[in-house]
């Protein structure tokens, strides 16, 4: 299983979901996409994502950074 | 809740404040990223969002109204062109506009802070499917040729074409 990185440090909404969407776009089904970002919104803003897309949230976990969040790309479509 | 049917979103943007013009665009972008076919609407001083940065060229002949009622029309709508220039530059923000300094100083804390400004945000919702539809009506009203407008307006078009997109939308916004 692959895994892409996308760096959104220092970036605000809607740039980190953008740059999830394509990144998770470019990648297989069942590849997982790494956000890091220190945007306070993505805490609430990737479980609302994927419940919207059908992408599986893997984890979240705050970093000293801010977050490091791990999005598995579901296996139809996306 | 995954629902396999594209859900659809379209968004009026009818004034021409930057934040405004921000919220719209921002929001259109978080809806093209979570799948949706987002349709950005633009009217009346919406339409400044949608242009090219500066004064509007002066229209071809051709491109004049057909029936000018008043004498001096022309010149009235070339002033006019004149004190409402387009593009995320020239757009005030609603508060602290202090005749053009507060949008200096708000272009200034977004670029500090990396945030994405109305440019950024335009191409980036383009690149991902938003289209962005300038009404005729608010075009002519304005005296604002089709040319001044950015390369990402791909339709012109009237209040049944924003209708027609609204009853088949799951999210209408009227900004």
């Amino acid at each position: 299983m692959a895994d892409k990185k996308v760096d959104c440090i220092g970036l605000y909404c809607p740039v980190p979901i953008a740059q999830a969407a394509e990144a998770i776009r470019a990648v297989g089904e069942g590849d997982t996409v790494t956000i890091l970002a220190d945007d306070p919104g993505v805490e609430s803003d990737f479980p609302n994502w994927c419940r919207v897309t059908g992408h599986e949230l893997v984890s979240m976990a705050k970093t000293d950074e801010g977050y490091e969040i791990v999005i598995r790309k579901r296996s139809r479509g996306g | 809740m995954v629902n396999e049917k594209k859900r659809k979103m379209v968004l009026v943007l009818c004034a021409g404040e930057l934040d405004r013009a921000l919220a719209c665009m921002n929001i259109a972008v978080g809806g093209a990223s979570m799948g949706m076919d987002v349709t950005v609407f633009c009217t009346f001083f919406g339409l400044n969002a949608i242009r090219k940065d500066g004064v509007a060229p002066a229209p071809r002949p051709e491109e004049e109204p057909k029936r000018v009622g008043l004498f001096g029309a022309r010149a009235l709508r070339r002033a006019f062109a004149r004190l409402n220039p387009g593009g995320g530059k020239y757009m005030n923000p609603s508060r602290f506009s202090f005749w053009g300094l507060g949008r200096r100083l708000m272009a200034r804390l977004m670029r500090d802070s990396r945030m994405a400004n109305l440019d950024e945000l335009i191409k980036l919702g383009s690149s991902m499917g938003v289209k962005f539809i300038a009404c005729t009506t608010s075009l002519e009203a304005l005296g604002i040729p089709r040319d001044s407008l950015r390369p990402e307006v791909e339709k012109f078009a009237g209040v049944a074409t924003f209708l027609a997109e609204a009853v088949e939308s799951d999210v209408q916004l009227f900004i």
